[in-house]
């Protein structure tokens, strides 16, 4: 089932009358998630992250452990919902990668690997404005909105993502207000 | 309970459990007072409900990383259940100076949120450390809108007391020349950053009713007092190990304990103020211990009471006796009234396209300040409200957390993610309220904390005239950014669920008649004369400067004051 369509099937019933597939999903989105998925498929989590965030002149999601952060944070920091869409989307991903390529996603090369990013991102791409934050309310947030905030947030706040990624000053011990930015001067990790 | 107790600091203490003066809070207000009573010779007993925090050794995550946190710094779902009111306002770094929500229950009869921190510095190690005088603007405005009751003291009687305790503050700022926020003794101020300079400038250029500054903060931009300077970490909140703001636990109580005359006793509940029917006076408190669960009582010859507003008059509501049948100093019945704080989270911000080859270094812990323009003289009278409102702001690069939603993913994703991102500014409006009757904290009657202490329950809401000015709030800050060139000018308007500032006020006002004021022009009781309420509990408006520093100058007043009349033996 095409989840963007059946959300927009949902927003489209409105509150009046929900019907049994709308309940069904909320439902469904309730229920006591499968937290040890989590941990059984570090290796895909962190596949992805990689691919979100991936290794360059500087370290990519992996070095950075990010996989061990998402994991945390969905088990920890997630509303019940949304944590049941991430489980849910990647037991999506893993049939939908399967299907088209008969192998695992850690298996992929990077193009196809990109190509099965580029399907989920599309699939839970958000309505923008008020439609959207209510459907986020209602429904939780979607797989792949949570997959790429939790992989930027888990490598920005890194040591790696933030010391080598970006610029992480521990104790500045001054205070600059405008200054010309330095040769390949990288966004300051922390505010 | 015979046995002499032996206090954080100072001497043991007497067996009679007797003092010179009883200070309740360790707060920014409470410190004061300890510091003022100690330096002036009295033996202070300073009781603390909550735990003690020792400067320096007990800020456990102030040097931590953000990956150190087990959710880099992020709030958990149990934590948002457990704290429904606090984790509104705290991370992992700074949980540890934040109450329990379950162990310390409130009845929101609307929704209010009472944040607090139960330990010795109270909030002044939580607090945001913008210190602004008021002026006779405020000082006169009940007066002559005919509000509430009038101010009984003007700016005049303040003024050499703000410089009193900003001298040993230690407060960045810049002076202005502004007759509705005078200027202070300011330590060098912090720089702006570019795009903030720029805007300041543009605002001169396009409105001739108000300026820019940079926050008047009480972050030390050089040594000060044996404190500081500041790191520029903009970590405060954790406690700062190299004391580079102000916080009774890194100036006030030090001072206070530098003269032996300071005994301090953490987890110690003021149950009630103890009042003699004979003497017509407070003699003491009696204290409960949080662990324990003992009481014991305490006697003094002044008692100050700095417990933060809220708990103030609760404590003063819970001591009754046949004199007050309604609560200690309450024969105008208002104590717990006139509940006052500032609105928040109204505003705009905008994205501005230029200064793409500059940056700032360092972590600057205070933003801008447009100090209030409305109703300050003819040209600027409001129609629809009455007071004002000041923004702070902040005009940066946006952080990493602003690209999450930009762009898609792989290598071109993560080098945008990794560029400083485009400049951009932020307005928020703290906002004057008015002092309402029907705004109050009162106790209830059945239910109790685990401690047998009746709750407090919470009345609060905005009115027309915040509503109007929130309205106003949130225009003029979408118009000065058009007006300067910001693109993607939008304007916001949260009321829920904390729009307000943790600066309750006014449940013990000062006045000038005993009627319908709860304390005198020093702060003292009209009822009950050496009782002396310097904390929020005093205020009659609010303003809509921060009201800490206000606080703290009243506090040295009145101490000084409070002492003066020892002497004369007229308490």
């Amino acid at each position: 089932m095409d989840r963007r369509k059946a959300i927009g099937r949902i927003i489209l019933i409105g509150g009046g009358g929900l019907a049994t597939y709308a309940g069904y999903k909320l439902w469904d989105w309730n229920k006591t998630p499968d937290l040890a998925f989590l941990d059984q498929h570090k290796n895909l989590i962190a596949a992805l992250a990689e691919a979100i965030i991936p290794t360059t002149d500087s370290p990519g999601a992996k070095e950075a452990a990010v996989a061990d952060f998402i994991i945390i944070m969905v088990k920890d920091c997630t509303e019940i919902k949304s944590q049941n869409r991430f489980i849910d989307g990647l037991k999506e991903l893993k049939s939908y990668t399967l299907s088209s390529f008969n192998k695992t996603y850690e298996q992929c090369t990077d193009q196809q690997k990109e190509q099965v990013l580029k399907y989920f991102e599309d699939m839970d791409k958000q309505p923008k404005g008020i439609v959207g934050k209510a459907e986020k309310k209602f429904f939780g947030e979607p797989f792949f909105e949570t997959l790429k905030t939790l992989t930027v947030k888990g490598y920005c706040t890194s040591e790696a993502g933030a010391t080598k990624g970006l610029s992480y000053l521990y104790i500045p011990g001054k205070f600059v207000g405008c200054m010309p930015m330095q040769p390949g001067q990288h966004a300051w990790a922390t505010n | 309970m015979g046995d002499p107790k032996q206090g954080i600091h100072g001497l043991a203490i007497n067996p009679k459990h007797e003092f010179d003066a009883i200070v309740v809070g360790s707060g920014i207000s409470g410190g004061w007072a300890a510091k003022e009573l100690c330096e002036k010779g009295l033996k202070t007993l300073v009781l603390e409900r909550g735990r003690n925090v020792e400067h320096i050794k007990d800020y456990t995550t102030a040097f931590m990383h953000p990956w150190q946190f087990p959710h880099h710094l992020n709030t958990s779902v149990k934590d948002i259940e457990e704290n429904p009111v606090q984790s509104q306002s705290f991370d992992e770094g700074n949980k540890q100076f934040y109450v329990n929500d379950r162990e310390h229950p409130y009845i929101q009869e609307t929704p209010y949120a009472w944040v607090r921190g139960y330990q010795v510095g109270g909030r002044s190690l939580t607090w945001g450390r913008q210190c602004y005088r008021l002026s006779d603007l405020d000082f006169e405005a009940n007066m002559k809108e005919g509000i509430s009751v009038d101010w009984p003291i003007r700016y005049r009687d303040v003024a050499p007391w703000y410089t009193y305790v900003e001298k040993f503050v230690g407060i960045s700022g810049k002076p202005e020349g502004l007759p509705q926020l005078p200027d202070g003794a300011f330590l060098p101020p912090m720089e702006m950053t570019c795009l903030e300079d720029f805007f300041t400038k543009k605002i001169r250029e396009q409105f001739n009713d108000r300026i820019i500054t940079i926050g008047r903060v009480a972050n030390l931009t050089q040594a000060w007092n044996g404190r500081g300077p500041c790191q520029y970490r903009n970590l405060c909140s954790r406690g700062c190990p190299f004391s580079g703001y102000f916080s009774s636990n890194a100036a006030t109580l030090p001072a206070a304990n530098a003269t032996g005359n300071m005994t301090l006793l953490p987890d110690s509940i003021v149950m009630e103020v103890i009042y003699d029917e004979q003497k017509q006076k407070a003699t003491g408190v009696r204290v409960m211990d949080v662990h324990t669960k003992t009481v014991t009582e305490y006697f003094a010859k002044i008692i100050f009471l700095n417990a933060s507003t809220i708990a103030t008059a609760a404590i003063l509501l819970n001591s009754v006796s046949r004199s007050f049948p309604n609560g200690l100093g309450n024969s105008s019945g208002q104590v717990g009234h006139n509940l006052m704080d500032h609105f928040l989270g109204v505003g705009g911000q905008g994205i501005y396209e230029g200064f793409n080859d500059e940056y700032y270094y360092g972590r600057r812990p205070t933003g801008i300040y447009i100090p209030r323009f409305r109703n300050i003289n003819d040209a600027t009278r409001q129609k629809d409200y009455v007071r004002g409102y000041g923004y702070q702001g902040n005009g940066n690069r946006m952080d990493w957390a602003s690209q999450i939603g930009v762009g898609s993913f792989g290598k071109d994703f993560k080098k945008d993610l990794l560029t400083p991102a485009p400049w951009s500014m932020w307005l928020g409006a703290w906002g004057e309220m008015l002092p309402y009757f029907e705004n109050r904290v009162a106790l209830d009657k059945d239910k109790k904390d685990k401690w047998g202490l009746p709750l407090v329950k919470v009345k609060f809401e905005m009115k027309e005239n915040e509503l109007a000015m929130r309205k106003d709030a949130r225009e003029s800050a979408v118009e000065m950014l058009t007006k300067t060139g910001f693109k993607d000018v939008s304007g916001f308007d949260y009321k829920a669920p904390r729009s307000t500032a943790v600066h309750e006020m006014g449940t013990a006002r000062m006045g000038r008649d005993p009627k319908t004021s709860v304390l005198n022009g020093y702060n003292q009781m009209h009822d009950v004369k050496n009782v002396f309420i310097t904390d929020g509990a005093c205020m009659t408006s609010s303003g809509s400067q921060n009201p800490s520093l206000t606080y703290m100058a009243l506090t040295a007043r009145a101490c000084d004051y409070a002492v003066a009349e020892l002497k004369k033996g007229n308490l």
